[in-house]
């Protein structure tokens, strides 16, 4: 393992920390509404991705809230020349966007180190996000070859179900 | 614009000028072990020198005064499939398991110019693109693929590479070709497979 995280953990740290501290204050000083804490979702981060949020709530074949069932098996590396996924499967709760009339969705979301929704030093998905039982608004799309469902961003496919991330994602629905 | 995605652009340009022992070739920079570094370097003059797509995506990026790219040459880096999008980490274990060329009984088979050409655009995209996710980058990186495939004369435009649920990668084209390299448990290549047509 060459990369300079593996060689001085505590530089790499620092240099994530300084990364994400420069990237936030980038995202906030860019923002339209004067600052993440003041945007419609209930995390900094959520807010700062808000433009990405837009997108995909327009692109998605379906928005849903659901709850984590079950997490299948990771992938055995990051994305990168190929694109890894990992299934996770939840209860619907409810329908926001799209038509669902099952139950129960599976959806393989993609795997990207260092992204929000992944693990934090292993391939996977991050489990505090997608712990069982965990309330989730997703967005996901028919995937290509038509088999079932995926997501399309690494960051932001599934955000907390709380009652203002879900009014602020329903005030983007059409 | 946000956290997630405008953290890894800030990490690169930091890490491009914090590696220890990196060495920059112009705005493309290398770290890891000396032998590693060389031997990544060495697959890229040898893309240079075989494909003039290659050497013009190469060049550009080497001439490049707005951005840099920093890969991670390393050799058997358990959780990296010849590299990792937000790290940088790029395995010349995996890449010396790709053919050079395409075995005569498979002219349309992936190519290690292919390979690297990938996630050479892929991260140029990226680094012109803060804060593009890993798709639409990935989108870049397949597109360049298929520039290396069209030089060569080799049928088939790239689909994409997915690890299917039980480990293995599949490489699809759209003239029926498959291809599946198998893993072992650090995600190393160990072998490689064709199937479809031609």
């Amino acid at each position: 393992m060459n990369a300079p995280s593996s060689r001085n953990p505590v530089l790499s740290r620092g240099l994530v920390r300084l990364g994400t501290a420069l990237a936030l204050a980038a995202t906030l000083a860019a923002c339209d509404d004067g600052g993440a804490s003041a945007g419609p979702f209930d995390s900094a981060e959520l807010n700062a991705g808000r433009t990405r949020i837009v997108d995909l709530a327009g692109s998605a074949s379906v928005v849903f809230a659901g709850s984590v069932r079950s997490v299948g098996t990771a992938p055995a590396s990051w994305s990168g020349f190929a694109a890894a996924r990992q299934t996770v499967d939840y209860d619907v709760t409810a329908v926001l966007a799209g038509a669902h009339a099952d139950p129960t969705i599976a959806v393989a979301h993609l795997v990207v180190e260092d992204s929000r929704q992944a693990a934090s030093d292993t391939p996977g998905l991050d489990p505090t996000l997608f712990a069982i039982g965990s309330a989730l608004i997703v967005f996901a799309r028919q995937s290509v070859d038509g088999s079932g469902f995926e997501d399309a961003s690494e960051n932001f496919s599934a955000i907390p179900d709380t009652p203002r991330n879900r009014e602020a994602v329903q005030s983007l629905l059409p | 614009m946000y956290g997630g995605r405008g953290m890894r652009a800030a990490l690169v340009v930091a890490a491009a000028v914090t590696v220890a022992g990196g060495v920059a070739v112009a705005r493309i920079a290398l770290g890891g072990a000396e032998a590693d570094r060389s031997a990544l370097q060495a697959m890229f003059d040898a893309c240079k020198a075989e494909s003039a797509p290659f050497r013009d995506e190469y060049d550009s990026m080497a001439g490049c005064t707005t951005a840099t790219a920093t890969f991670n040459a390393g050799r058997g880096q358990a959780k990296t499939l010849v590299d990792s999008f937000s790290t940088g980490n790029v395995d010349v274990g995996d890449l010396e398991q790709i053919p050079s060329s395409p075995p005569a009984e498979h002219p349309g088979a992936t190519t290690r110019c292919q390979v690297i050409k990938h996630f050479l655009a892929e991260y140029m995209y990226r680094a012109h693109h803060p804060g593009a996710e890993f798709e639409e980058c990935h989108k870049a990186g397949i597109q360049g693929e298929n520039e290396i495939r069209n030089a060569r004369g080799q049928a088939g435009r790239a689909n994409g590479a997915t690890i299917d649920a039980s480990g293995r990668v599949v490489i699809s084209y759209d003239d029926g070709q498959t291809e599946t390299w198998t893993l072992d448990a650090t995600a190393n290549i160990t072998g490689i497979s064709y199937g479809g047509a031609p």
